[in-house]
Parts: C-alpha cells; structure tokens; sequence
C-alpha cells in the first residue's frame, strides 16, 4: 500500500468505511445508501454528492472497481486494495472500541 | 403557465454558490420556480405556488460526463436535476426546509473535496492565464516602444491600460475566491493557524502583486529629468520622460534653434517650435539621435518644446 493510499484513507470517512463494507458484495450507490441507512436506524443518510465524489475517487485509487451498470446504477465491488484498507480500518476501530471499553 | 415566466440577471462569483442556492431557495418560496440558467448569468424562472425547496449545487466533471449514471444518483436520494450551467449541476428537493439544511453532501470531507474540484476546474485556468497571458501583456506593452511606426504610440498605450485592468480584475476576483474559500473552510473544518496562515498567505502574495504593478506603472509613466541651462541655451538630461519640458525665448529674424540629441534610449521624443498664440513652425516626431535645426523666419516670442513618451536621453538645444 503506497504512503499516498494511507494518507488519504487511513483513517477514512464514515462514507467511506460503510462504502468499503458494503462493497465486500456487488452493490451499486444507491444500494449502499439502503443499507447503511437500515445498519443505522435511519441515523445516517448518506447523501448523493457524497456517494458520487467518493465511489468515482475511490475506484481511481484502486480501492472499488466497476464491474456492470444495471438501469443507469454503477455497480461496483471491493478490490484487493479495498479489502486491505478495510482491513486495516476496522483493526484501528476495534482497538478504538476495546479501549473505551476498558476505561469506562 | 404559458407567458408566466420570467428571467432575472444575477451575477454569483466562481465560489459563491452557497449564496446562489440561497437565492434560488426564495424565490421559490415566493411562488418563482427555478428552470434554468443561461450564459452568462440570466435566471430562468416559471410562477407556481409559493412553497418550500432546497437548492443544492455540485461541480463535478465527471458527473456531467457520466450524466446519466450521475444524476439517477441525485434522483434516487430525493433531488431533483434541473440543470448544468458552467461546470455546476443544479439540483431541488421540494419540500420543508427544515431546522438541517438538506444536503447533497453528508460529510466535511466531500465538501472540501467539492471547493477543490471548484478550485481545479475553475480558478487554476484563470491562474494560467493571469501569468502567462494578461502580466506577460501588460508587461510587454508597457515597456514596449514602436519607434517609427506611426500611431503604435497610443495603441501601447491603449493595449497596457487594457491589461492593467485585466490584471486588477483578475487580483479582485482573485481576492473575492480566497475570502470565499476562506469562510468555507473555516465554516468545514472549523478556525485553525493552518488555514489562517494559508489564507494569509495568499493575501500577502496578491498584496505583493499589487504593490508590484503599481510600482512598475509610476516607474514607466513618471518624468524625472534634469534641465541646465548655459550660455548657448540649455540640456535636458533625461531618465524618463512621459511629460513637456517647455522654454520660452524672445527670438529674431535669422536666429537657429538647434536640436541636438545625444543620447537616446528608447521610447519617443517630440520636438517643435512654436510662436506664441500660432501654430507650430517647426515640429519633429519620434525623432532618434541627431541634429534638428530651425531657422526663425520673424522677430517674436517662441515656446521651445520638447515632450516625450516613456523616453530616455540626452537633448541639448543651442539657440544661435
């Protein structure tokens, strides 16, 4: 993973880690705003200027890739990359998580 | 609805789109539904009821490429496309606004990356151009000289004070982005040293650039000479003339005023003789080094003059 990859996405945005999550199966934007939208209660609504800046930044950096467009909906999925970030993302937030565990 | 449209002239600056929607938002709200825009800032609007709608803007490029791809986005979160106009997409949701501005972007993140996109598609091609065409210009034409072209004089002139005002406006435009940019990012990302140094940066360089061409003008349309006068009649050392230097001398039937320049630079010289109150009996444009002589054809009172245009040299003028 190159220092600029790092830099940009660890950490990354909540947009972000949802995208990379909800990628791990083909998904189009739309998609992933339903289900982040129900993961959350309705608590966070992503929105369309968001999903559009972020699924087109992260397929050039080589964390999504496209695979088909189906009713003009880009579906994409996660890459090597992705799931490498991802990774890497989720270790930082379940130590985030044991540490607030154990100091409350 | 037909004939019940009407178009409004309002000129946003590159980063005011904050301001735009707000103003798109009320006249919704005053019954005036927005339907387009048209160069170079002419606001289409048709009468409908008053009520409430959010209008939201996004730059993107590649959305307006991928436009069928981009806009499906909008439209299946609830937006409504209306339209393009200059790289901004346009877009309402009908409907409350309520106490939390419905927005196109959910994160601090997304709309810094939307200043930047503005930033890349808009303001760097005005940054090119100011520094390879408009101050290259300016520069040239303002230095520059034309020497026996006739007229080439005043179309300098003309063409330097155009690129001076195309530089002043590119700093104010300049100015008016970096206090825009500034709010933004300080609204974003909350107030740091960083972004103030950024910001205070970017006024000291267009201060500096100010001060620069001012500077560089008074140096190329100031006069700064020095007269000495001797038994023979006077000269006129010269660093740089954009003004008239002017003698009076009572002269007879038979005297020569003699023109002599020694030394000559660059820029344009004038000379001539004139009785008070007549025409000009003699007169020389853009002359270069050499002698010009006048022989004074009747007793009077003659104005010696010699003008010039950012000119440098030496003229010496003997009366005999």
């Amino acid at each position: 993973m190159d220092a600029h990859i790092k830099k940009v996405y660890v950490p990354m945005t909540e947009t972000g880690f949802y995208i990379l999550l909800c990628l791990k199966e083909p998904n189009h934007g739309y998609g992933i705003v339903q289900m982040v939208k129900e993961m959350t209660e309705g608590d966070i609504v992503l929105a369309p200027g968001t999903m559009y800046g972020s699924l087109s930044k992260m397929e050039k950096d080589g964390l999504i890739r496209f695979v088909r467009e189906e009713e003009k909906r880009k579906i994409y999925s996660i890459t090597e990359l992705g799931s490498e970030v991802l990774n890497l993302e989720m270790k930082r937030i379940e130590r985030l998580y044991r540490n607030m565990k154990e100091m409350r | 609805m037909m004939g019940n449209g009407k178009t409004v002239f309002k000129f946003f600056t590159i980063p005011q789109y904050r301001q735009e929607e707000d103003y798109l938002s009320a006249m919704n709200e005053k019954g005036w539904r927005f339907t387009g825009v048209t160069f170079p800032g002419f606001y289409h609007f048709e009468k409908s009821e008053p009520e409430q709608a959010a209008y939201r803007l996004d730059y993107n490029r590649e959305g307006i490429r991928d436009k069928d791809e981009y806009v499906q986005m909008f439209t299946d979160c609830g937006w409504e496309y209306i339209c393009d106009f200059v790289g901004y997409s346009y877009f309402r949701k009908q409907g409350a606004v309520g106490e939390e501005r419905e927005e196109i972007f959910c994160d601090d993140a997304s709309r810094l990356d939307m200043m930047k996109r503005v930033f890349r598609g808009k303001i760097i091609p005005l940054i090119i151009l100011f520094v390879s065409v408009i101050i290259p210009q300016m520069f040239m034409n303002t230095v520059g000289n034309s020497v026996g072209i006739k007229g080439w004089g005043i179309v300098r002139d003309i063409l330097s004070f155009t690129f001076l005002g195309l530089a002043i406006l590119y700093l104010v435009i300049f100015s008016v982005t970096a206090v825009q940019f500034y709010k933004y990012e300080k609204l974003v990302s909350g107030d740091s040293s960083g972004i103030r140094l950024k910001y205070v940066s970017v006024f000291a360089l267009i201060g500096v650039m100010i001060a620069g061409i001012g500077l560089f003008f008074w140096l190329s349309y100031r006069s700064s000479y020095e007269v000495t006068e001797n038994a023979a009649g006077y000269v006129v050392k010269i660093e740089k003339l954009n003004t008239s230097i002017v003698k009076e001398y009572d002269l007879k039937k038979g005297d020569a005023v003699r023109f002599h320049i020694a030394e000559f630079e660059r820029g344009h010289l004038y000379l001539s003789v004139t009785e008070i109150g007549k025409e000009p009996v003699f007169y020389s444009d853009s002359c270069n080094f050499g002698y010009y002589t006048y022989e004074i054809q009747n007793d009077g009172r003659f104005r010696i003059e010699i003008s010039g245009k950012k000119a440098t040299g030496i003229v010496e003028v003997t009366i005999e």
